[in-house]
């Protein structure tokens, strides 16, 4: 006796024609062993569709710079940026003291470049002035 | 969605982020690769947007998301180590009815750490079909097999799964 195999899953997913569900419906009812393979298959189907669905951590439809991006546009960017961090780091050197925050230049070179990116008319330059402090 | 009407890149990922991230996610078996991988395929339909043709979105989307997954995660992910053969299950007596053993597997972790000892091409048969819910014909568009191997793919990955979840 030929067995029906995948024809299994496929009557489980409901692809089967009218014909190929008759015959997987004829032969179970004389064979044990495409029975007991139909209940393994749904039970790993059944297991399968009850997998939690997990929430990405991310905001989705919120559109974030990806690396390749931001590497793109450092690149056209790039001697602007390193000037603004070079400033940044020379007001931090001046102005120091025990209250005074740890300076991130890697987040103010990425704070820049999204400016510069969200606004192309935005210059370097202007970006620039932004990350002084009064 | 009408395939007349072209979507907008917002609408792709308010409408699919998640069906995608949960791809990823039970492929690669963990949150930073699925991550990725979101980004990734978000990134390419914004570019593919510019110059795609109404037709079949869905097909064209997981078409993207499922190259995406090879490109980026797939060709960096360590092969998990095969399963070793379970010797003892001749010992076991009567079999358990399947509602026994539902309910004795416990959801999510051992299905998932079984998944993704599956060959990938099961994997992502059975991930395609039911965990993001493509027909066979979808399946078939995205991944460029015929039909019949769709289904002998889920067929066995499933038969696959059902061992290792013993």
């Amino acid at each position: 006796m030929t067995h029906v195999g995948e024809l299994l899953s496929g009557y489980l997913d409901g692809e089967l024609t009218a014909d190929e569900e008759q015959t997987v419906l004829d032969h179970l009812d004389e064979c044990t062993i495409c029975r007991h393979e139909l209940v393994e298959v749904e039970t790993a189907r059944a297991a399968l569709r009850s997998l939690p669905v997990v929430e990405p951590p991310v905001p989705l439809d919120i559109p974030s710079l990806a690396s390749r991006t931001r590497r793109r546009l450092t690149r056209r960017v790039g001697l602007a940026a390193a000037a603004a961090a070079a400033i940044v780091l020379a007001v931090g050197v001046v102005r120091g003291g025990p209250t005074e925050e740890p300076i991130d230049l890697g987040s103010v070179v990425d704070q820049h470049t999204a400016r510069v990116s969200a606004d192309p008319g935005l210059s370097p330059a202007r970006g620039v002035s932004l990350v002084f402090r009064p | 969605m009408p395939d007349e009407t072209v979507p907008t890149w917002e609408e792709v990922a308010h409408r699919y982020g998640r069906k995608i991230y949960n791809f990823a996610y039970r492929l690669a078996g963990n949150p930073h690769d699925a991550s990725d991988l979101t980004q990734e395929v978000l990134l390419r339909v914004r570019r593919g947007l510019r110059t795609y043709k109404p037709g079949s979105f869905e097909g064209w989307l997981w078409r993207i998301t499922r190259n995406a997954f090879l490109d980026t995660v797939r060709y960096r992910q360590r092969r998990p180590t095969a399963a070793l053969p379970d010797n003892d299950r001749y010992l076991r007596t009567a079999a358990p009815s399947p509602d026994e053993v539902l309910a004795s597997i416990r959801l999510g972790e051992d299905v998932q750490s079984a998944l993704l000892k599956l060959p990938y091409d099961f994997r992502e048969a059975v991930v395609l079909c039911d965990v993001v819910g493509l027909t066979y014909e979808e399946i078939s568009a995205a991944v460029d097999i015929p039909v019949g191997t769709v289904r002998s793919r889920i067929h066995r990955g499933r038969k696959m799964l059902r061992e290792l979840l013993g």
